[in-house]
């Protein structure tokens, strides 16, 4: 347990360095597989957290994630980030199609506690994580992973086009589109920041 | 040439990203500053959330069920994922697809082999003979075809006649035409070859004439002619068929 949440800090792999452990892990070698899954695990998690209902759900699917990338990863070819995150992105949708769960609109019952008191100034509400995945939910799939990689793992945009595979412009367009519906969401609810 | 806002809202984002405060990066474009500033606060607000946490526990149980997956090496590992490929939903559903248009379409070829004209199925009947013809290449299984075709047409040309007690034309001249057909690829067989498939083209047509001859006094006085035409046709075939002798012979 303790190497591996050794390694789930140790988060300062070299970008660089990630396509010669994903060709050592390929070859079978032990060290540069748990290197790499303890590389990207976290990635996913975040990933798939900000499009499922909650914690213990989006541990599970990363968990099925990582066991799918594991499989199949002597065949890898090509992008490795962009395959990753596409297993993901198939994961995440095969299980809602499965479960049938289908996203209910957001009413201003369903915002988080601090936000959903009229009561409260709304000067004083600090944007959270939960706050964060709320809004999130108004945006189209693709303008999400372009928040979720953008902001949340610090991806270029050349990175971002390539993972979801369309053009800088259009993750560019696809940024500003997101912020903008979020921002007002976040206006419905008279969200403001806080200085 | 002026700017979208999307650019500029993305160069302002890495200024942003590298610590600028918002004001000083919207001096540069005042012009759009009411516009951004709303969105780079709220941008400067999501950087400052911290990170989902991960469980430890939950990534170590990962690991555990990773390192207990057996290598898959060389063709294993493509048998392997081949079977996953094919375990997939999309997949499993469109082979299953196949599969079912496969079996209704034999069940149809199948269940139309004894239709006459007339029924529902003979359309598919026909249909399949001409997609035998047409699939077999081989110029001797051609040329048998066309006599099993022959005798096909002699069937049920005998059972729609016991069946409507009249001449279906069609199929007394294709039954007829069939076994004149078969000859027409002599000339690429061995003379040896050849020679069995003219006496079996004869034996069709007799058999033919001997059909003929059965139901003849049968028939109505307008399918009289008919028959007579019929015979004498199969007659002059049984005579002519003779392809493989060469001129002096």
């Amino acid at each position: 347990m303790d190497s591996y949440s050794s390694l789930l800090k140790n988060n300062e792999i070299n970008q660089r360095d990630i396509p010669e452990i994903v060709s050592r892990a390929k070859k079978g070698d032990k060290n540069s597989k748990e290197k790499l899954f303890g590389y990207i695990y976290p990635k996913l998690y975040r990933f798939i957290y900000y499009r499922t209902n909650n914690k213990a759900e989006a541990q599970d699917l990363t968990g099925d994630v990582i066991l799918k990338i594991a499989k199949a990863l002597p065949r890898q070819r090509g992008n490795f980030n962009s395959w990753i995150y596409s297993v993901a992105r198939n994961t995440v949708i095969d299980f809602y199609r499965k479960e049938s769960v289908r996203k209910s609109k957001i009413s201003i019952e369903d915002m988080p506690g601090e936000l959903k008191d009229g009561s409260k100034d709304f000067t004083e509400t600090i944007l959270n994580e939960e706050a964060l995945k709320k809004a999130m939910e108004f945006l189209s799939e693709r303008q999400k992973e372009v928040i979720i990689l953008k902001f949340r793992e610090g991806y270029k945009n050349r990175e971002v086009a390539e993972i979801i595979g369309t053009s800088e412009g259009a993750v560019k367009l696809l940024q500003f589109r997101a912020l903008k519906k979020m921002r007002e969401y976040f206006e419905e609810v008279r969200y403001e920041k806080k200085d | 040439m002026k700017r979208k806002i999307e650019e500029i809202l993305d160069i302002l984002i890495e200024e942003i990203k590298e610590g600028k405060s918002v004001e000083s990066c919207l001096k540069d474009y005042p012009e759009y500053a009411d516009e951004l500033r709303p969105l780079l606060f709220f941008v400067a607000d999501i950087e400052e959330i911290p990170e989902p946490e991960v469980n430890p526990a939950a990534f170590s149980r990962i690991m555990a069920r990773v390192n207990s997956i057996p290598e898959q090496k060389g063709i294993k590992g493509y048998l392997y994922g081949f079977r996953n490929l094919l375990l997939r939903p999309v997949v499993l559903k469109t082979v299953s697809l196949i599969l079912i248009f496969t079996f209704i379409l034999s069940m149809t070829f199948s269940f139309s082999a004894d239709s006459l004209p007339g029924d529902f199925l003979y359309p598919v009947k026909c249909f399949c003979e001409k997609t035998q013809l047409a699939m077999t290449f081989n110029v001797k299984d051609k040329s048998r075809l066309h006599l099993e075709l022959a005798d096909r047409k002699m069937r049920d040309f005998k059972l729609v006649f016991e069946k409507e007690e009249k001449i279906n034309r069609e199929l007394l001249n294709s039954m007829i035409d069939e076994a004149s057909n078969a000859l027409q690829y002599c000339e690429f067989l061995s003379s040896e070859e050849c020679s069995t498939l003219v006496a079996k083209a004869k034996d069709c047509h007799k058999k033919q004439i001997k059909v003929l001859q059965t139901i003849k006094p049968q028939v109505h006085d307008t399918d009289h002619t008919l028959i007579i035409e019929a015979i004498d046709k199969c007659s002059l075939a049984c005579q002519c068929a003779n392809p493989c002798l060469s001129p002096e012979e």
